[in-house]
């Protein structure tokens, strides 16, 4: 079943134009893949609604959500840095995802509490960003996002600012968490050998088009186009 | 209630409620132009927002006065109030913008995801981090205002509605009262040692230390652009004033002997105090010392008014000095907190920056200067000089205390003529005024090309 839909989409920027189709089914785990500058973060700005194409549409299960504001997609964008507030506990942040007010009925604050164990981040409700690990607080930002409930996922970077032992973790979670709430990941990367095992998908991406895609194991073992080959260091 | 300790409450009083109208009005303004930076009116707003900091105080009160005077009497506590509020808000609306760039995009972009309202955007979001900004900026206006001079003395200056900087002056000047001017002096100093201690309590950390000032989020309000349109117009429409009133008036100031000998006084105080100012910074900058650290809070604690009364005092004992001698020293006291405070922070930077690299390279101190610093230090090099010269010509305070009627500066002749209600030559002389501080701010950044990228 079709999930996102990405038609002829076209961007333009001061010496920067970004030309694309491509359809992530629903429920797939694609790795978005390309050196700094490709646009990996203004397709998925372009995506969540920060960002407006200049043509071309964005659907969702056939629905058109170009013209949607960030709110109104079905979907949310963790960032790689400043997921949460730093005058907010981790618990004030992470229920944010259920009630701007902060005001919690006893059916949500249930909901929190069972999502705050999912994730492993409990014990730490009363601390503030800076007292937390990089995990933690991507942790807690993914926490929130779920809350959400949105069936889309965007991930900038997850992984950017966290130790091995870390991004290990991250990546066990983030296909624990897909998995359990039947979420369509798409998540952009520097490093795609290290997110083989949650990803089913993979797109190559270069000036803003897609080079190449395909299953990941067999665009990293064999390479295709040259700027592949070139990125990967063949 | 003693006299004195009147003016003591009421220096307070105005000072309070000015604070309560200028900051929320500073902060919506700043609010309405970050989020709609992309806008062009914002842009030329933004361009602008620094204008009022040069803009000589006389002559924003005489453009103030001709456009709010059509409306309420001017001459009152509301007329002081409104005064502070048309001058100031401004002022804290590019301290308050320049805070707004150390809120991440991605919080904004969150709070669109997680359907926060615009209130909620201010209250949970921004405003909790620009907490600390916004109480600094409280302060420093609260200071400011206390030790309000050309505003008092044009819009209240009788004895219900003056402040210890007035008080002060006029006891000397007016009432020839040097026991009553002593009196006043002890409470200003007291008020000044206060204020020491508040800002030692309430100095916050300076945002980062980088020499890339990071851009502002990219955001979109419609609904707050009306409050652009508000700031331009409470930046432009008292300079409006002055330029189109002017223009009627300025053949006849022109043919006033009296403007070209403050004219060419003025010129030659300023001429002299800017490059003067500026190897002072320099060389307190390179060699800093206790004394150099507290300079830049130096303005808002050490008021003009107590520095000129103790000068005075010094010029009464020792009257051999021509009074320009103090009156060089006064603009020295009052210029000289700006140009450190421009200078101190870039100079500071480049040193942690390359000061290693420069090392490491074999660099000698003069290699280092015309290949590192000069380039570098260009641009705040030329704001600071040309501020030098704008504020020294345009102060009032140092040509109040130590300028002779007959022979008197540009400001101090403004003062007479509006003194005089004399609105045609005043608004000559303020129009003259004006161009002449704006000229001498542009000049050194034209002269040292510093638009040119380096």
């Amino acid at each position: 079943m079709s999930g996102l839909e990405l038609n002829n989409l076209n961007f333009l920027r001061e010496g920067f134009s970004l030309n694309l189709s491509a359809v992530l089914p629903q429920g797939s785990k694609t790795l978005l893949v390309g050196a700094s500058g490709a646009g990996k973060s203004t397709l998925l700005s372009l995506i969540a609604g920060f960002l407006y194409p200049k043509a071309g549409k964005i659907m969702w299960r056939g629905e058109d959500i170009t013209s949607l504001p960030p709110q109104g997609r079905p979907l949310t964008l963790l960032f790689q840095e400043h997921n949460l507030f730093p005058h907010l506990t981790l618990e004030k942040n992470v229920t944010l995802g259920l009630q701007p007010s902060l005001k919690l009925k006893g059916e949500e604050k249930e909901k929190l509490q069972e999502m705050l164990k999912k994730v492993g981040i409990s014990h730490l409700q009363t601390k503030y960003p800076f007292e937390l690990s990089g995990g933690e607080r991507q942790r807690a930002a993914l926490a929130r996002s779920l809350l959400c409930q949105k069936p889309l996922l965007l991930l900038d970077e997850p992984l950017g600012p966290l130790g091995p032992g870390l991004r290990k973790e991250m990546l066990e979670l983030l296909n624990f968490v897909a998995d359990e709430f039947k979420l369509t990941l798409l998540i952009t990367t520097h490093q795609p050998e290290e997110a083989l095992s949650l990803a089913d998908h993979m797109l190559f991406f270069e000036e803003g088009r897609i080079i190449e895609s395909g299953p990941p194991k067999t665009l990293l073992s064999a390479p295709g186009c040259p700027e592949l080959r070139k990125y990967l260091g063949c | 209630m003693s006299y004195s300790l009147y003016v003591f409450l009421f220096t307070f009083k105005q000072a309070f409620f000015s604070v309560l109208l200028t900051v929320p009005l500073g902060i919506l303004m700043a609010r309405a132009l970050v989020w709609n930076q992309g806008w062009k009116p914002t842009r030329f707003c933004l361009k602008l927002l620094g204008i009022p900091l040069i803009t000589p105080a006389l002559v924003g009160i005489l453009g103030f006065i001709t456009l709010a005077g059509y409306f309420f009497n001017v001459y009152s506590f509301a007329g002081i109030l409104l005064a502070h509020l048309v001058f100031y808000s401004p002022f804290v609306a590019l301290f308050m913008i320049n805070s707004w760039r150390f809120i991440p995009e991605e919080h904004y972009r969150l709070s669109a995801q997680l359907h926060f309202s615009p209130w909620q955007i201010f209250v949970r979001m921004e405003a909790p981090q620009l907490r600390k900004p916004m109480i600094e900026i409280a302060w420093i206006t609260f200071c400011l205002f206390l030790n309000s001079f050309t505003t008092i003395m044009v819009l209240g200056g009788g004895p219900h509605r003056t402040t210890l900087s007035v008080a002060l002056y006029q006891s000397l000047f007016f009432f020839y009262d040097p026991v009553q001017g002593l009196n006043f002096a002890g409470l200003q100093l007291f008020l000044s040692f206060s204020l020491a201690v508040g800002t030692i309590l309430f100095k916050s950390l300076p945002h980062g230390s980088s020499l890339k000032i990071p851009a502002l989020p990219s955001l979109k309000s419609n609904l707050q652009k009306p409050f652009v349109i508000f700031s331009l117009f409470l930046i432009l429409a008292p300079l409006m004033v002055v330029a189109s009133f002017s223009f009627f008036s300025l053949p006849k100031t022109l043919f006033n002997p009296m403007l070209w000998q403050a004219l060419s006084r003025s010129l030659l105080i300023s001429g002299s105090m800017g490059p003067l100012c500026l190897i002072l910074t320099l060389v307190l900058v390179k060699y800093e010392t206790l004394f150099s650290k507290s300079l830049a809070s130096l303005y808002l604690l050490l008021p003009p008014a107590l520095l000129g009364a103790f000068l005075f005092y010094i010029s009464l004992e020792w009257d051999f000095f021509p009074p320009e001698v103090f009156l060089f020293l006064m603009q020295l006291f009052i210029v000289l907190p700006f140009s450190f405070r421009l200078l101190k922070e870039p100079y500071q930077i480049l040193q942690v920056t390359y000061l290693p690299t420069s090392h490491s390279l074999g660099l000698s101190s003069l290699q280092r200067f015309f290949l590192i610093e000069w380039p570098l230090l260009k641009k705040p090099f030329a704001t600071a000089l040309g501020l030098s010269l704008a504020l020294s010509l345009g102060d009032f305070q140092s040509l109040a205390f130590f300028a002779a009627p007959d022979i008197p500066g540009l400001s101090s002749l403004l003062y007479m003529q509006m003194g005089k209600y004399n609105f045609e030559e005043s608004m000559g002389t303020a129009f003259i005024l004006l161009l002449l501080c704006y000229f001498l701010f542009q000049l050194p950044q034209w002269i040292l090309r510093t638009n040119v990228r380096t």
